[in-house]
């Protein structure tokens, strides 16, 4: 099927309709050209009895194509000024002088006027340009303009539309731009709905995400997860499904930081507080070179700067978390700071409930599970040419579980008990942005990244006289160091080329146990690291952006080194991208795409709490690689947009536990695991609508994802753990002004398979007999599907001094029992059971944010 | 605290509260029962084989049992000693050889209506070289002393413990032996770690923390372990084994998966032990047994 697709986009590629209304009415009747420009204007002249004046090497190896039909004279000559570079003057009557035209690169900058923090994916729209530009996550856009005056105007849903005149020898724009706060909003949308953009990934803008997550949180990711091609994980896993591949296949970046952990409360919300981001880039086709070593996507997540004028204080408080955030000037227009903290304190409304409950027990229960996050930015203005920040990150989640046993009788002995599991983040980078001419853009980042998880079994028993405690603990974690250096380079009006490096460095724990004990015999305090695994990435990658009418081609390479231990990989990863617009409505992208991938999350199988283990390559586990084609195609009307794409990917080297696999033996976890190859394919299909009050978002996705590994299921392809046929994301919205709001979504996922047991038997334990359960095949269930209909309201008001937004809402409004953890038990007659567990029943959201 | 308070707070909890809810995973599941072999022998004794049938999850678990004739085939050093169809007492098989140090033994079992099944293992040659230290109580508790000089070559160790004494029924007193709960901090046994969170009646361990040389640790027994009102305990007995690699890794993978099941390293099993084509274990341990005097 793809390659039907293939064949039918090369096909489209000469196709090149354009409009343009330049110059004298004169009709060309049954004019076409294509080859050199001197035959053309030989042509032409013929056709319209019109001389041309021009110097023979003006049109030296000069090229143009056009499909024949009647256009009219001006219209040629616009197609010829356009691709050509050949300006046009009439002198007389049926007499024109052709002359040479000189072009140049614009640099721009677009900021907020009330902060000078940039302003990313806004749209620039210039008179010489059919295509739209978007500005970067930098509020920076370039475009290649000839030295004639013109409008420019910008374009962005929360800010007042913006038109300037570019002169003919300004080669620099720097914008500001004024929010909308009472007035109506100036659509966007509208504008974009009269192009389409050339961009080969979704962009997510934080603030138009107004669907809230689960307790009314304002979850960056949340708009992600509706996505066709984009679902999250069940069974209390943490992350994003993107077209069947595993969390770990996505490569999530912080203002260019890898993280690895990028989910609250066992996946409930993120860690992306939505008023720190933004922007966030989602690829999920062709991924950006410089970060192209994941399978499955790279999600770019943007902070903001911090207001570069004035302090701002944003404040929140839900049913969930809690969270603060400030920004403002530390030098005005130069130096700036955004900081912020977020605790989720359900453990803080439990104990309460938790008192009363053991308010007559000896036995005293207590859990609590809990979150939090701490974000920090420094951004330095050096001058218009030079820009510094320093993030830093830190965050996590703790689940204890307590329990004390205090008899009423103090000659009894006081035992307590702890189970805790804890993941923890921390980040810190730094970038330098430097733009050294208008055509030379240069980048140098440095950071690093910390990712742990802990598992704690803890045991108190004590007295008067007899003292008896243990602490045992599990951990596994990773540790990487990244410096990268890139450039971008605008070598001609067409072509824009990107080339850098860098070097990694990982430092893998994976299994770290400690154990300590003390009795009233002994006291032992051991810790034993096994298999601490050090490696080291090299990477260069060069690519190219070409654009053509209607569109562009990009091509590049990216060469990886990763030694560990004696080991060196070396893999090369090429790309190909190509987008075509057809006309101003209809667009087609194919990609295809080689990736690999040196880290891997192996996955947990088992029924009970899952958690997953990062673990690095080494000379036995080869690293993951992936192969993926993709073909899109677009469609807009009037406020409509049709989008249908079939994208079909093939993997090697993929883990899994093989049977058997003896995880506690020292040294042991790399020979526990089988390699194999799988396959997804699948198509996608969304459908918007957008106008001033009614907003409608439909997202299909059907992906199936398969496995063959060697010594698993007798080596027959099965389904894999991410395998969710059918997807289906629905949003309505609708405003009856600027300051309500009303949402309603509905999201559906097919259920996907895990591992249980399918028999039991008897065996002889130490001469007891033990039941044990017999596991014939991995992925052998398939779980309830997942779905849940969610309502909120939403209002904005400007108060006198500060902006309010009241979020209220229900999630799951008909209490739909999802499953989240399936665990074996016993039924009420004694037979044995499956029991799924589900932690989100209906719920109510409710979040109030200011903003001074 | 306000009712009114406590009425929010509660709300705000219900969403925080699990719900829980039985589900039918019969339908889904395709299972074909297996034969179940159950052989843990002694070196130098009568191979004795114990023999049930796997069942579904949603079958009782006496649906397990089985009986009646079973097609036996055993080898010894590939050359076939035994064949003969063989009646079974309880699901128990007692063939007619003793089982020699260093020698590989393999059986083929075939009982129709099942598939057949093919075990193979060897008797560790060496019994392992310990010794015992006195025994000493400590509070509630008594302490013994092992000290173990490791085998050459990689070696399995299997510990185990056990009451020997007289136990009250009614007027009269038995001899009994009891398995003895014991626990241990050291690491040599962190192989089965669950002995350090639990105690346990048995552990293992492997050479990783011996070096080849003379190695000493210590166990606890608990006094309620060793004395209750009907039993007064008369001698310890310390049975150290070595063990085969499929024995091992049989009771290593159904400690991590059955008895700290969900933890975070658990991992499902297709197959614990070494019988190809069914399910279970046949293996040899070659044990050494010291008995110390509680008098």
């Amino acid at each position: 099927m793809n390659a039907k697709f293939f064949l039918f986009f090369l096909l489209s590629i000469p196709i090149v309709t354009c409009y343009a209304q330049v110059g004298s009415d004169t009709i060309v009747n049954s004019y076409g050209c294509k080859g050199q420009l001197t035959e053309c204007l030989e042509l032409l002249a013929e056709k319209t009895n019109t001389t041309f004046n021009y110097k023979n090497s003006l049109t030296d190896k000069k090229r143009l194509l056009l499909t024949k039909g009647n256009y009219s004279l001006g219209y040629v000559l616009s197609e010829i000024e356009r691709q050509c570079e050949v300006g046009f003057e009439e002198l007389e009557h049926k007499k024109i002088l052709l002359y040479g035209k000189k072009g140049k690169f614009v640099y721009g900058i677009i900021r907020n006027a009330f902060s000078s923090e940039p302003i990313p994916n806004a749209v620039i729209k210039t008179q010489t340009n059919d295509r739209l530009i978007y500005s970067d996550k930098d509020g920076q856009f370039r475009f290649y303009a000839y030295q004639v005056s013109q409008d420019i105007t910008i374009y962005h849903s929360e800010f007042q539309e913006f038109t300037v005149e570019l002169r003919p020898e300004q080669t620099r724009l720097n914008l500001q731009l004024f929010p909308i706060t009472e007035l109506d909003s100036v659509d966007v949308k509208q504008e974009e709905n009269k192009y389409l953009s050339l961009k080969p990934f979704e962009k997510v803008v934080p603030s138009d995400n107004v669907l809230p997550a689960p307790g009314g949180e304002i979850d960056a990711l949340n708009s992600v997860k509706l996505l066709a091609g984009i679902g999250s994980t069940t069974l209390s896993d943490q992350g994003l499904v993107v077209r069947g591949g595993s969390p770990d296949q996505n490569f999530t970046l912080l203002d260019g930081i890898p993280v690895y952990n990028n989910f609250h409360v066992l996946g409930l919300f993120s860690i992306f507080n939505s008023p720190n981001i933004g922007s966030i880039n989602v690829h999920k086709d062709a991924f950006p070179i410089k970060y192209n070593n994941r399978l499955s996507s790279v999600l770019e997540v943007n902070l903001k700067q911090g207001n570069k004028k004035k302090r701002e204080i944003d404040a929140d408080i839900g049913a969930l978390s809690s969270g603060v955030s400030l920004n403002g000037p530390i030098v005005k227009e130069k130096l700036s700071f955004s900081m912020s903290a977020r605790r989720t304190y359900a453990d803080l409304l439990a104990r309460p409930i938790q008192s009363i409950q053991n308010q007559e027990n000896e036995r005293i229960n207590r859990s609590a599970l809990w979150a939090y996050d701490l974000y920090g930015k420094l951004h330095w203005q050096v001058n218009d040419d030079h820009q510094l920040s320093i993030t830093a990150y830190n965050g996590g989640d703790q689940i204890n579980l307590r329990n004390r046993f205090d008899p009423e009788n103090e000659s009894q002995l006081i035992e307590r008990t702890k189970g805790a599991v804890g993941w923890r983040n921390a980040l810190a980078g730094l970038n330098w942005n430097s733009r050294l001419s208008n055509t030379f853009f240069w980048n140098v980042t440095a950071s690093t990244s910390h990712y742990t998880m802990t598992f704690e079994d803890e045991y108190d028993l004590s007295g008067d006289d007899i003292l008896e405690y243990s602490n045992a603990t599990f951990s596994n974690g990773l540790q990487e160091n990244r410096v990268g250096t890139d450039v971008e380079w605008a070598w001609n009006r067409r072509n824009l080329l990107a080339a850098g490096g860098g070097i990694v460095n990982y430092s893998f724990s994976p299994l770290t146990r400690s154990y300590s004990s003390i009795t009233t015999t002994q006291s032992i305090d051991t810790s034993l690291i096994y298999d601490l695994v050090t490696s080291n990435e090299a990477f260069a990658f060069i690519e190219n952006k070409s654009y053509f009418d209607g569109g562009y081609i990009l091509f590049g390479l990216r060469a990886a080194f990763f030694k560990v231990r004696k080991q060196t990989y070396r893999r090369f990863q090429p790309k190909l991208l190509l987008i075509q617009n057809i006309g101003n409505d209809n667009q087609l992208k194919f990609s295809l795409t080689s990736s690999h991938q040196f880290v891997h999350l192996v996955p947990n199988n088992t029924l009970g709490f899952p958690i997953d283990v990062w673990l690095p390559v080494t000379e036995n586990i080869q690293p993951m690689s992936s192969t993926q084609l993709s073909t899109r195609f677009i469609r807009r009307k009037q406020n409509w947009l049709f989008e249908v794409g079939v994208f079909s990917k093939f993997y090697n080297s993929l883990l899994e536990y093989e049977a058997g696999a003896q995880t506690l033996l020292p040294t042991s976890w790399e020979n526990s695991l089988r390699a194999g190859s799988g396959r997804v394919g699948g198509v996608e299909q969304t459908i918007k609508y957008s106008s001033g009050k009614y907003n409608f978002f439909s997202a299909y996705t059907y992906a199936r994802s398969r496995r063959t590994v060697s010594g698993i299921n007798q080596d027959i392809e099965y389904f894999s753990k991410y395998d969710r046929p059918h997807s289906y994301s629905l949003i309505f919205e609708y405003s009856p002004s600027s300051n309500w709001r009303y949402l309603m979504s509905w999201n559906f996922s097919s259920g996907n398979p895990i591992t249980v047991p399918s028999g039991r038997y008897v065996a002889d334990i130490n001469g007891e007999e033990v039941i044990i359960e017999e596991f014939t095949e991995l992925n052998n269930f398939r779980l309830p599907a997942t779905h849940h209909l969610d309502i909120s309201l939403i209002k904005t008001k400007q108060h006198k001094s500060f902006r309010s937004k009241f979020i209220v809402g229900v999630y799951n409004v008909y209490n739909r029992f999802n499953p989240y953890m399936l665990f074996s038990g016993i039924d009420e007659e004694g037979n044995q059971t499956y029991r799924v567990r589900s932690y989100l029943p209906i719920l109510p959201m409710i979040k109030y944010q200011i903003k001074l | 605290m306000s009712i009114r308070l406590h009425h929010i707070i509660f709300l705000l909890c219900i969403g925080l509260l699990s719900c829980e809810k039985d589900i039918d995973i019969t339908d889904q599941l395709s299972f074909t029962p297996k034969l179940v072999l159950n052989g843990q022998n002694e070196s130098d004794s009568l191979i004795r084989l114990h023999l049930n049938q796997s069942i579904s999850t949603s079958e009782d678990i006496e649906d397990g049992n089985i009986s009646g004739t079973v097609r036996v085939l055993l080898k010894q050093n590939n050359q076939i000693v035994f064949v003969d169809d063989v009646i079974m007492s309880n699901g128990v098989i007692d063939l007619p050889y003793k089982s020699r140090n260093g020698y590989v033994y393999e059986v083929q079992l075939n009982k129709s209506g099942l598939p057949s099944i093919v075990a193979k293992d060897s008797v560790p040659f060496l019994k392992p070289n310990f010794s015992v230290g006195a025994l000493r109580e400590v509070l509630d508790y008594y302490q013994l002393q092992l000290s173990i000089k490791d085998l050459p070559g990689e070696n399995y160790y299997f510990l185990k413990l056990s009451a020997v004494g007289k136990e009250k029924v009614g007027a009269d007193s038995i001899n009994v032996v009891k398995p003895l709960t014991f626990e241990s901090s050291d690491k040599i046994l962190l192989s089965s770690l669950r002995n350090w969170i639990q105690p346990g009646t048995f552990a293992l361990f492997d050479d990783e923390f011996l070096f080849d040389s003379m190695s000493t640790f210590r166990i606890q027994v608990s006094s309620d372990s060793l004395f209750t009102s009907s039993f007064m305990p008369e001698a310890i007995d310390i049975q150290i084994s070595t063990i085969s690699t499929p024995m091992y890794t049989f009771y290593i993978n159904l400690l991590e998966n059955n008895r700290i099941y969900g933890g975070p390293l658990s991992n499902i099993k297709a197959d614990y032990g070494n019988v190809d084509q069914g399910l279970g274990i046949f293996g040899f341990k070659n044990t050494k047994s010291i008995r110390i005097s509680m008098k």
